[in-house]
């Protein structure tokens, strides 16, 4: 009873249901148009919640990332080019539907799937996080610790790509949380004389450089796609029989979804194309798969929309984001000063019911939106190139400046996207840079407690089961990423030869 | 690989900026036994080490699927006069901001990066510049309540 009455006064007393439309609304927007991934977007709304209250800005934070899964089917389906990287796998069978003449009933469905997911996703966050959280209770420093490495292991081997550059770019990350002033002796380090460094390099300033500045530095001087989408095109809802025939693709969706959101790393567009083979394997009809197969469309957007929810659930129980667009909400609950852990269900339980409430709002009203916002849409998607690039990068600018009112945050950002352009040239992921600004600050003043605790014997770091678990499963995460990197440079070496 | 052993030999000589930056960091009395040193000393070190490895397996190692893969994907990037040119946009923006304020900055940056990205120059876009600059004003300043810079000319 306690628990309606709270969620009765959230609905009508706070700004949850305008943050839910809002973030929805801007995350199919941003999602829809291509090359504004589902982090990108929320990057970019990122400094302007700075303003609201604490549950206000983690609600539209979460509706953005929300709203963004689906949104980046739209072109996925109309001109065969994904809005977000977790709709690539959407592509195969929705612009296929669509060149029958069936683009409608594609949005359609993939809408539906979208809901479905996100449902699911949401239910296993309510179920999971909590009870996840309750073992962080017992984490000493040194745990903690263990777990700042063991997170940046996990992100630096799961990412894709080579662990060494992973490493080198979480390192670079860790060495950017250090500027600033020393919590433990007051000593300034790496601040050049500057005052504006005193404070450091906040997570959010990172997370705006790497996502979004250096996003638009890569996609400068690209060509116009070219590709318009008819206008016109309307949602068909699926019928009964319809969804009784997507039951199954989505509940593989849901089900991949589920344990990629649970795994850091993963990320959607793994979940996605992993469940398109799954729902190809288990399907009746597997020859339509790559045909215009609506389940082709339903298992990706049911998976991708899953991981939205589900990839919080190692955000809020230990503080590990799995995705970057979870290490932006990240950003998000930093900026208001909340810790993820089992204190935040404690001292801030309306933060966590908020976003509870807030994202069930957001996937409700995702028919209605999704429903109504479709001519916009288009018209976004139809925009020229650089008209957008304009835009965006005008947000950007004023985001950034409207977080201290300080042109040397601008400059800042500038200058971080300036080396996330060039990590990405270079092939090194952000999320481990990311992770390392943001675990960075936990990983040095834990070490340093625990050495105080100890009296300056490293030896206390072994007497902790829980630290030495953690430091067990890093170790296995970096063998693991190193063997498997070179069972793949021998398979390509043999397929040379 | 060539790529990546000036992107090794990058890290590397950032390594020992670091390093020389964190033996600068001066000694508190108040500080721990690790001190305010100690972390910034182990991150230089461990990047040093793995940015060698870096190198070493760039310029011995053979080359590998994985590493097509990854510069496949970094291939798919604007070039460096372009992303200095957005600096250069964002640079202009500040310039702009500090003296004559943010719907003039904005209005600039418009047009400014929109020619850039190629479009052809016509009055629309100018009208689109100045529209959008003044929408975005209106959005964050007057509805939202969202400070943006006023320019020294007008008191700012």
């Amino acid at each position: 009873m306690a628990t309606a009455s709270q969620i009765f006064t959230m609905l009508f007393a706070t700004p949850v249901i305008p943050a839910a439309l809002v973030g929805l609304v801007w995350g199919v927007i941003g999602g829809a148009l291509p090359g504004l991934s589902a982090s990108v977007t929320m990057a970019l709304i990122l400094p302007f919640t700075y303003a609201l209250d604490p549950v206000s800005a983690i609600v539209l934070l979460a509706s953005v990332y929300i709203g963004a899964e689906y949104g980046g089917s739209i072109p996925a389906i109309l001109i065969r080019t994904p809005g977000t990287n977790s709709a690539a796998a959407t592509v195969i069978d929705g612009y296929e539907l669509k060149r029958q003449g069936r683009a409608g009933e594609a949005l359609g469905v993939s809408l539906w799937s979208g809901v479905v997911g996100s449902l699911f996703g949401l239910f296993t966050l309510i179920a999971f996080t909590e009870p996840f959280s309750r073992l962080a209770l017992a984490f000493t420093p040194m745990s903690y610790c263990a777990l700042g490495v063991l997170g940046l292991s996990i992100i630096a081997s799961l990412s894709g790509g080579s662990l060494l550059k992973s490493l080198a770019a979480g390192l670079v990350g860790m060495m950017v949380a250090t500027v600033g002033i020393d919590p433990l002796s007051g000593v300034n380090r790496f601040t050049f004389d500057l005052p504006d460094l005193l404070g450091g390099v906040k997570p959010i300033m990172a997370m705006i450089g790497l996502f979004a500045v250096s996003e638009l530095m890569r996609q400068s001087g690209g060509v116009d796609l070219g590709a318009q989408a008819a206008a016109g095109v309307r949602i068909v809802f699926p019928s009964w029989p319809m969804m009784k025939r997507l039951f199954k693709p989505q509940g593989i969706g849901c089900g991949v979804g589920l344990m990629e959101g649970l795994l850091p790393g993963g990320g959607g567009s793994v979940a996605a194309f992993f469940s398109y083979n799954e729902a190809k394997r288990w399907s009746k009809h597997p020859e339509e798969f790559g045909k215009g197969s609506v389940e082709g469309v339903a298992a990706p957007e049911a998976a991708n929309n899953t991981v939205a929810s589900s990839s919080l659930i190692p955000l809020l129980s230990f503080g590990i984001p799995g995705s970057n667009s979870a290490a932006v909400l990240l950003g998000g609950l930093l900026i208001h000063g909340l810790i993820p852990g089992p204190r935040l269900f404690e001292q801030n339980a309306d933060v966590v019911m908020g976003l509870y409430v807030g994202s069930f709002i957001a996937i409700l009203a995702q028919i209605p939106v999704g429903l109504m916002i479709l001519p916009a849409c288009m018209w976004m998607v139809n925009r020229p190139r650089p008209v957008l690039a304009a835009f965006v990068f005008l947000l950007v600018m004023s985001g950034v400046y409207s977080l201290n009112g300080a042109f040397f945050d601008v400059a800042l950002v500038m200058g971080i996207g300036f080396l996330g352009w060039l990590m990405a040239k270079g092939g090194y992921p952000f999320l481990p840079a990311v992770l390392g600004v943001v675990l960075g600050p936990m990983v040095e003043s834990n070490y340093r407690r625990s050495l105080l605790l100890s009296g300056g014997e490293h030896d206390i770091f072994l007497e902790d089961a829980i630290a030495v678990g953690f430091f067990v499963a890093a170790f296995f995460f970096l063998a693991y990423s190193l063997w498997r990197e070179r069972m793949d440079a021998r398979a390509a070496n043999l397929k040379e030869a | 690989m060539k790529q990546d052993a000036a992107g090794a030999l990058g890290l590397l000589i950032f390594a020992g900026l670091y390093l020389y930056g964190s033996s600068q960091i001066p000694h508190s009395s108040l500080s721990d036994d690790v001190g305010a040193r100690g972390m910034p000393y182990l991150l230089g070190v461990l990047l040093a080490i793995v940015s060698l490895a870096l190198f070493v397996r760039a310029q011995w190692a053979p080359a590998r699927a994985a590493e097509g893969a990854d510069e496949e994907g970094a291939a798919q990037g604007g070039s460096l006069p372009r992303a200095l040119g957005l600096l250069g946009c964002a640079a202009l923006f500040i310039g702009l901001a500090w003296l004559l304020g943010y719907v003039v900055a904005a209005a600039v940056l418009l047009f400014v990066v929109m020619r850039y990205e190629g479009l052809p120059f016509d009055w629309r876009m100018a009208a689109i510049s100045v529209g959008g600059a003044v929408f975005y004003w209106l959005v964050f300043v007057k509805f939202l309540g969202v400070a943006q810079p006023v320019g020294l000319v007008f008191g700012g």
